[in-house]
């Protein structure tokens, strides 16, 4: 006959994982999603098409820090 | 199982990492020891490493890693400031904007590249301001304290108010940005000529040499100041909203002098100005901690965030505040918000119970990695050097001789310091009986300025007779400055400051062991249970982390000796080739860059293999695009031809040993240079076509965003905040 496990303490951090150990295994972060979520949060959805514009001059700042760099930099 | 939290600062100044274990905060490190770069804010890769050797884990073994800030609010600050200002923040939105878009906005990438890709989970985000409440009450002695958080800024915050009960904080008011009293300690400092963010010591040593003739100016023109100790700005007088620098010129007009140029002589007016600015912070603190207690009704209180180091401040919210006692995280920057993060996840989010210790949950601050006897002999073997291999006990009293005859000894002991403070484990000491002492570490040992003052240590059960404390009082952490007694000031000269005063450090056993035991032999020796304390560094350097840079510190100083462990080295024992060899260790000195590398990235330097197949596949594809464009022309299949030989040339080139690296280079400075020139453009059109119409508009509209004017009539500038329940808020990057 198997043995059964003891029941495991609530202090254990192996016992039923919380909701906060879960969302830590299981979150995708993304600076995108946060930033849309936190523009809709604080009334700030104006400065949407702001934040397009950094992020497509984001862009060419990191393309700018690759081989195509000369050619990011002939095209303005 | 045991649950392993790393929590970071880094970005931003003084990167730094903390490993805390069920709880227990068993290792933490600043960056800069190990770079030797002050302040370092790169990702703490190697101070990481030292945690996680100190418990033996890897990365894969980590539960939680906690960063220190929330960095979509940090940008949402940034953004506010150039949308209501521009087009009067362009330097600042020139520097900033492409780090922010390359790197500090994208977090979770960076910490994952930063942790090799070997953490699979989310990343914590808690406030700035909450990693400092979180290590300011999180380790002190304290069951319930009210919490004052002050710094330059985090994300909007300045200064924080709350309270901290057993295993919760919460923050309940708030000064947002750009009221700040951090940022103006540190306008004054680069007035006064020092550096921002290491100067502000120096501005706090100056201020007892002057008189506050500026105290009302600065009260009348510059600060809107309540009785709560809230206030505004009178942004006029400073740069930070979009400048590069921290003062404006209208700062230099009200105090009749431009910034003191480094190396320039100290002028009465920079003591009075230093001496001015030092009353009205301590001022603001005092307001601030009375309205803590008041909202809180607690009877301790705990300080965070860099102001907490303003330790003359600390000392008189200790003697003229409302509280029984005042604990200060002794890594009170941004430094020690690493371990209040990871505080803060076990505490806070994982509802994990703490129990207040009457003993120290910060461990004396000795967090920071030791060296084993096999490291010492290695660091020490094979360098011609005169070492004297002593057991503890007569270790000890030949120190304690050497001090007494008025020796100056590097001392290296254990585990390093976390925090500015040199603690007894990497200090210059020294008899603090002996006048001139002070001059003599200033010019000839630290090489800095000779108005500064040391700090003493001292038994604790001896420290009342000396001190104006009251007996058997820990202060363990140099966090607060203290009256030196009338009677016993002329006794110690060299740690007596102008004012009669001294940022004390009481020793303990328990805490303390070997450096305890030195004070006791000491003592014994002379009567006199104090020893200067200093850090083991010279000007501009961090403090020593190894035993090779003690090595180098003592050769490249006038240091009569250096105990490093059970190893005690003379200088006069020494040859002078061995302290020559000594002195020339470390990094080479840098050759002077070639043209090209002055515009290339240090990474262009030496590209991967993997960056040259790249670059040679983007020759190639070039060539061909060449050939067809002149094949369109004149339709000979040979022109195509060529283009596509001439690019297969190129590619089999960037093979070729130098020739590759050399082509790939020369194409990268190319890049570089046509950056330098359209970067700026490109960035000043989006500023002036996206952020100047809106901040006119803005203005027109009499919007005031930032909270700019001065509200005369209102009571208070504190505004309410709230501390979020749900722990999943903290994977949020906002």
């Amino acid at each position: 006959m198997s043995e059964t496990p003891p029941p495991k303490q609530q202090d254990d951090p192996d016992h039923v994982p919380s909701r906060f150990e879960e969302a830590a295994r299981t979150t995708r972060q993304s600076t995108l999603r946060d930033g849309l979520a936190y523009l809709r949060e604080t009334r700030k959805l104006w400065l949407t098409p702001v934040l397009v514009i950094l992020l497509i001059l984001g862009l060419v700042l990191s393309l700018s820090g690759t081989v195509l760099s000369p050619l990011i930099y002939t095209l303005f | 199982m045991s649950t392993r939290i790393l929590g970071i600062s880094a970005f931003y100044h003084d990167a730094a990492a903390a490993l805390v274990i069920d709880g227990e905060l068993v290792a933490a490190a600043q960056e800069e020891r190990f770079s030797r770069l002050k302040n370092d804010e790169a990702f703490p890769r190697r101070a990481i490493a030292a945690c996680l050797a100190e418990a033996g884990i890897g990365i894969e073994d980590l539960d939680h890693v906690a960063f220190y800030e929330k960095p979509l609010l940090k940008f949402d600050r940034i953004l506010e400031t150039h949308l209501s200002r521009a087009p009067f923040t362009f330097p600042q939105f020139r520097r900033a904007l492409p780090t922010w878009l390359g790197r500090k906005l994208f977090l979770p990438r960076e910490l994952a590249r930063g942790l090799e890709g070997r953490f699979p989970r989310a990343f914590v985000f808690t406030e700035h301001h909450e990693a400092h409440a979180a290590a300011a009450f999180f380790p002190s002695p304290f069951d319930e304290a009210a919490i004052l958080t002050v710094d330059g800024v985090g994300e909007w915050s300045t200064t924080t108010l709350g309270f901290g009960r057993n295993n919760r904080i919460e923050l309940s008011h708030e000064l947002r940005f750009p009221h700040s009293l951090g940022l103006l300690y540190s306008a004054f400092t680069q007035w006064a000529g020092f550096e921002v963010n290491t100067g502000e010591y120096m501005l706090m040593g100056l201020a007892p040499y002057g008189e506050p003739r500026y105290e009302a100016l600065i009260r009348e023109r510059m600060i809107d100041l309540k009785d709560d100790g809230s206030f505004r700005l009178d942004m006029r007088y400073f740069d930070w909203l979009g400048g590069v620098t921290m003062i404006s010129p209208a700062f230099e007009r009200l105090f009749g002098a431009p910034a003191r140029a480094p190396g320039a002589p100290i002028e009465e007016r920079h003591k009075d100005v230093a001496a001015s600015i030092q009353r009205v912070t301590e001022d603001i603190l005092l307001r601030l901690a009375r309205t803590a207690a008041k909202k809180t009704g607690a009877k301790t209180l705990c300080l965070g965030g860099g102001c907490a180091l303003n330790s003359v401040a600390v000392g008189r919210i200790q003697r003229e505040g409302p509280f029984e006692r005042v604990w200060v995280q002794p890594a009170a920057g941004d430094a020690g918000s690493a371990a209040g993060a990871a505080l803060f996840v076990w505490h806070q989010l994982l509802d994990k119970p703490r129990v207040a210790r009457a003993g120290d949950a910060q461990h004396a601050s000795l967090l920071g990695p030791a060296h084993d006897a096999a490291a010492i002999h290695a660091a020490l073997a094979g360098r011609g050097l005169h070492v004297h291999d002593l057991d503890e006990e007569t270790l000890v009293g030949r120190v304690a001789e050497e001090l007494s005859q008025g020796r100056v000894l590097g001392f290296f002991q254990g585990n390093m310091e976390l925090g500015p403070r040199a603690l007894g484990s990497r200090s210059i000491l020294a008899d603090p009986r002996v006048a001139g002492m002070k001059d003599t570490i200033n010019h000839k040992i630290k090489f800095r300025e000779g108005f500064r003052p040391f700090a003493p240590s001292v038994l604790r059960e001896h420290a009342f007779q000396f001190f104006e404390v009251a007996p058997g009082e820990d202060l363990p952490y140099m966090t607060h400055v203290v009256p030196v007694r009338k009677d016993a000031a002329p006794a110690l000269p060299a740690i007596t400051h102008v004012d009669g005063s001294a940022r004390i450090q009481t020793v303990d056993e328990a805490r303390h062991g070997l450096y305890f035991r030195l004070l006791e032999a000491f003592h014994a020796r002379t009567g006199c249970p104090v020893l200067l304390n200093t850090s083991f560094n010279v000007r501009g350097e961090p403090i020593v982390c190894t035993p090779e840079d003690a090595l180098r510190c003592f050769a490249r100083t006038d240091l009569d000796g250096l105990v490093i462990e059970r190893s005690l080295l003379l200088r006069d024992e020494q040859s002078p080739a061995a302290l020559a060899a000594l002195a020339s260790m470390g990094p080479p000195a840098p050759r002077p860059p070639r043209a090209l590398d002055r515009f290339l990235r240090p990474e262009d330097a030496n590209p991967s293999r993997r960056t040259r197949i790249h670059f040679g596949l983007l020759l190639l594809f070039l060539g061909v695009v060449a050939g067809a464009a002149v094949w369109r022309g004149t339709r000979d299949p040979k022109d195509l031809a060529a283009g596509a030989l001439a690019g297969a040339a190129l590619f089999a080139g960037t093979f070729v040993p130098g020739l590759g690296r050399a082509m790939y280079r020369a194409w990268m400075a190319l890049g570089a240079l046509l950056g330098a020139v359209s970067g700026p453009i490109v960035l000043g059109v989006v500023y002036l076509v996206v952020f100047a119409p809106i901040a006119l508009v803005r203005a027109l509209l009499g919007r005031d965003p930032l909270g700019l004017r001065f509200a005369r009539a209102a009571e208070s500038y504190l505004k309410d905040k709230r501390t979020p329940r749900e722990p999943r808020h903290y994977f949020r990057l906002y």
